[in-house]
């Protein structure tokens, strides 16, 4: 067995209130390494298609990789995977910093599978290998700060770690998502609905097994070298830690790429007011960092002063500044900072509740929705109050309002009508993110073709499109963005099974990763290796979804980015010209041009026979 | 010719403010305003923006009126009245 | 309020190659030099738990910070702070086996590894709880200044100091160890504990 891997797995059954441990088999390891990879070969092979993601019959995972927990820089992270509820992209995955990542293999395991439904409410406890399947009626219906504390007490130890979700969770609020250490969240595609539709409240680990590499002096050197570069590196070793994530909002404004008023615009005059530096100056205490991270990003918060007062907590982040900011045109960090902390009280996605509620004032503005319909809330562009006060009916389904857009865009639209489909800014139904497609035409890109739907991670194209790593990019042209998008979708890809965060590829190469884990598993991985495991992974959770009727019908943007021209900023003017780069994109990933399905040559190149079969029986349809 | 330059990040530290008015000749190009910059705020202002050689400092983005000045002229860029010039030192994020 | 920027660049040239001449990590500096104390800045923390991490490391090659001899503490909202040995002998004389001694130059304690026999008594003595058996080995271990954390910290909050400059240091942090400053953050900012 290799190291860095505790080499089990740990398997519930809910239904049955049974649990065993498996082995993680070798030939997993080395094809699919971990993380990402791990969840493509489960649900590929375990998840049957056409089943409800809110049903007994979904398969939720909980994975962490070789590097997670080790020296390597920024590894305490972790990953839950399942159908998703919220989108039509099938594939749902959501990372997350904080504390448990490690915990989980400490306690001696990789990864969690858990299926079935559970009867009545029940938490995990995982302990040093032994677990427990406890009752949680106790636990439901508490938010997520008295959640971690009950659980505490309730094992008498304050330093377990704990995973948990909210009364949105619980209340199958399609946004919901999972919660770690009070503030991080694995927040994307709604899967704190789907462990509220198990009855499972919280998982806690506690373990004190090693985690052991193979050359142990040889791992000490490539990480000491790895630490120089991220030293040196300006971004992870300066602008993150001094400014977090939100030193974004004025160059992506600068750029005319910050999207306000519900992606109508990318640029408005007030941004500053929600920057980075803004809120050193105002509302920021310190900074924080996810175990073992050498970045340190997080932001930790206290608003002392005017109607929020009291409000402290980690974050904002860039995303949630930019979510409950310049999208609802909000300009003030201390009602950012209020629906943030309510987000992490009651385990809400940040993106997808800031974003849909920016299409509600959108929808509102336009008459489609009226007073009534919004439960007399005045639903303007920059009204803060009613924006934190949605916030809190979407996550407890209050009201008319907060209960339908608890159902997430595609749902809520098909009960609004009126052409309000049309003004939704996601992709396969998960709502766009901080960067506006029309000024950043390579990110356009990627949130087509990110296998979970509109997601800015999966391909990260800002750093070339804005910061100049790998390459400098231009933005507005289309050149080359197709090889950049596939390259580091690959990597990517590799870096979240291995399971460490992505932040460090600012400073990183797959070298570096190939080096790493090498020194970690005792196998010869090279920077070719690395990215073809990342290309075979991607290929497989593409499967995954296409399995289902995902194709390139579906791997395309919101009308506003395609026809309507950029009103004002450095963009004026610009649409996406997609279908070039999706037909290059589609080229370079060996896919069929006119389904984007993955050809049956390129899966059995990257040794994925099954996949193949599947998709040759697609592609004769 | 007036330019507006603004920095952020470090570079508002390093600047003192984060936005000044600069009165510059015509024919002028980005490099004079880093040139001016330097001037009054003095030889830091140029490490933190070049590097040895004179050109333009890795990860460092010059945008004049919101576009980046590589897919421009790089330094030598022509300025017009009215101009905006801002100046960010290597930003990252998610 | 605390600079992220004053040193977030780490002190170059500290003990990344750990000279094991002493029977075991030792500090990193010469003989001739003045005592110094392991010190921290505890404004400067996050609580990432490296030092933690890189301390077990060092000693048993494994990935475990459980199993490190400096403990990090995080108690919400915000606050974050290692614990670690001050030096202060108590477990010395409490040791029934004569097993912790004060090396003479580097006035640092240690365990010798060969008399102990894993009792225990000095854990119930130590008033930091800095000192632990470990549960494979069985031996006490505590830390032994070999720079590890200080090295592997990303704030430069952990840092070795002059024997006479961690004065104030010491007294800070203890006067800060001994108010009721979490809980009174706590009631002034976030929520009342459970009854």
């Amino acid at each position: 067995m290799p190291k860095g891997y505790m080499g089990k797995v740990l398997r519930v059954d809910l239904s049955a209130e049974k649990w065993k441990v498996e082995e993680l088999p070798e030939g997993v390891m080395r094809n699919f390494v971990g993380g990402n990879g791990f969840a493509a070969y489960t649900l590929f092979n375990e998840l049957k298609p056409g089943i409800d993601p809110l049903g007994p019959e979904n398969i939720l995972i909980f994975a962490t990789g070789p590097l997670t927990g080790t020296a390597f820089p920024s590894s305490g992270r972790w990953a839950a995977y399942a159908k998703s509820p919220l989108t039509t992209a099938v594939w749902g995955e959501a990372h997350s910093g904080g504390q448990w990542g490690p915990e989980l293999k400490y306690a001696g395991f990789d990864a969690i599978i858990i299926t079935g439904r559970a009867e009545k409410p029940v938490w995990l406890w995982i302990d040093d290998g032994e677990v427990e399947i406890r009752d949680a009626s106790h636990l439901w219906g508490k938010d997520v700060f008295d959640t971690d504390e009950i659980i505490k007490q309730e094992i008498g130890d304050e330093t377990v770690k704990a995973i948990y979700i909210g009364p949105a969770g619980e209340k199958l609020v399609r946004m919901a998502c999972i919660m770690d250490s009070l503030y991080r969240a694995a927040g994307r595609c709604g899967l704190g609905a789907v462990m509220g539709s198990k009855n499972l409240k919280a998982i806690a680990c506690r373990g004190s097994q090693d985690i052991t590499v193979e050359k142990p002096d040889e791992f000490l050197k490539v990480v000491d070298e790895l630490i120089v570069k991220m030293k040196e590196n300006p971004v992870t070793g300066e602008a993150l830690p001094m400014y977090g994530t939100d030193v974004l909002t004025n160059i992506i404004n600068a750029a005319g790429g910050l999207p306000t008023y519900n992606f109508q615009q990318g640029w408005h005059p007030d941004a500053w007011l929600n920057s980075g530096e803004h809120m050193r100056a105002t509302i920021l205490i310190k900074n924080r960092g996810c175990r073992f991270c050498w970045i340190r990003c997080a932001r930790f918060c206290a608003v002392t002063s005017g109607p929020y007062a009291g409000v402290v907590g980690e974050g904002p982040e860039y995303e949630t500044v930019w979510a409950f900011g310049s999208n609802c045109g909000v300009f003030r960090l201390d009602a950012i900072h209020a629906a943030n902390m309510l987000c992490n009280k009651y385990g809400l996605d940040t993106i997808s509740t800031g974003n849909i509620i920016g299409w509600a004032m959108e929808l509102y503005e336009r008459g489609i929705l009226t007073k009534e319909d919004t439960d007399d809330l005045d639903l303007r562009f920059g009204n803060h109050e009613a924006m934190v006060e949605l916030v809190e009916r979407i996550a407890l389904r209050k009201g008319k309002l907060g209960d339908l857009l608890a159902e997430g865009h595609i749902r809520a639209a098909k009960k609004i009508g009126k052409g309000s489909e049309r003004l939704i800014m996601g992709v396969k139904g998960l709502g766009l993110p901080a960067y506006s497609p029309r000024a950043f035409w390579g990110h356009a890109l990627a949130y087509a073709t990110s296998v979970r739907g509109g997601c800015h991670l999966r391909a990260y194209m800002i750093a070339p499109e804005v910061l100049g790593v790998p390459k400098k990019m231009d933005p507005l042209t289309t050149e080359g963005k197709a090889e950049m998008c596939k390259f580091l979708q690959d990597y990517f890809a590799f870096v979240d099974s291995a399971l460490v965060c992505k932040f460090v590829t600012f400073a990183l190469t797959p070298e570096d990763f190939a080096r790493a884990m090498s020194a970690c598993t005792g196998w010869d991985w090279d920077a070719d290796k690395v990215l073809l495991a990342g290309e075979r992974i991607y290929n497989l959770e593409r499967m995954i979804q296409c399995r289902e009727g995902v194709g390139r019908k579906d791997d395309t943007l919101p009308e506003r980015f395609l026809k309507e021209p950029m009103p004002v900023g450095p963009a004026k003017g610009k649409v996406v010209p997609l279908e070039k780069m999706l037909d290059e994109y589609y080229r370079l990933r060996g896919w069929d041009i006119e389904t984007g399905i993955p050809k049956p040559d390129t899966l059995r190149r990257l040794g994925l026979e099954e996949a193949a079969k599947t998709a040759e029986e697609l592609l004769r349809r | 010719m007036r330019v507006h330059v603004r920095g952020f990040a470090t570079l508002a530290d390093l600047m003192g403010r984060d936005g000044i008015e600069l009165e510059l000749p015509e024919g002028s190009c980005v490099r004079d305003v880093i040139r001016e910059l330097s001037r009054r705020f003095g030889k830091a202002i140029e490490g933190a923006l070049l590097d040895g050689g004179g050109g333009l400092a890795r990860f460092v983005k010059i945008m004049l009126n919101g576009r980046d000045i590589d897919f421009l002229s790089g330094l030598e860029t022509p300025l017009s009245d009215g101009d905006e010039v801002l100046l960010f030192p290597p930003v990252g994020g998610g | 309020m605390p600079s992220v920027s004053d040193e977030v660049r780490h002190q170059d040239g500290a003990a990344l190659n750990v000279s094991l001449k002493h029977g075991g990590p030792a500090p990193p500096w010469g003989e001739e030099a003045l005592t110094k104390v392991l010190a921290v800045d505890v404004e400067l923390c996050v609580g990432c738990e490296r030092c933690a991490l890189m301390c077990a490391f060092n000693k048993y090659k494994v990935f475990n910070p459980r199993r490190g001899a400096i403990h990090v503490i995080k108690m919400e909202p915000g606050i974050d702070a290692p614990v670690f040995c001050v030096q202060c002998g108590t477990c010395i004389d409490a040791c029934p086996v004569g097993a912790l001694y004060r090396d003479p130059k580097t006035k640092v304690v240690l365990v010798d590894e060969e008399k102990c026999n894993g009792c225990g008594t000095c854990v119930v003595v130590c008033p930091y709880g800095a000192i632990h058996v470990d549960p494979v080995t069985k031996k006490a271990f505590k830390c032994t200044y070999c720079g590890f954390c200080v090295d592997y910290c990303p704030q430069n909050a952990l840092r070795f100091v002059e024997a006479e400059d961690a004065l104030w240091l010491k007294r800070k942090n203890m006067a800060r160890s001994l108010t009721a400053s979490p809980t009174l953050a706590r009631k002034l900012w976030w929520r009342p504990p459970l009854a």
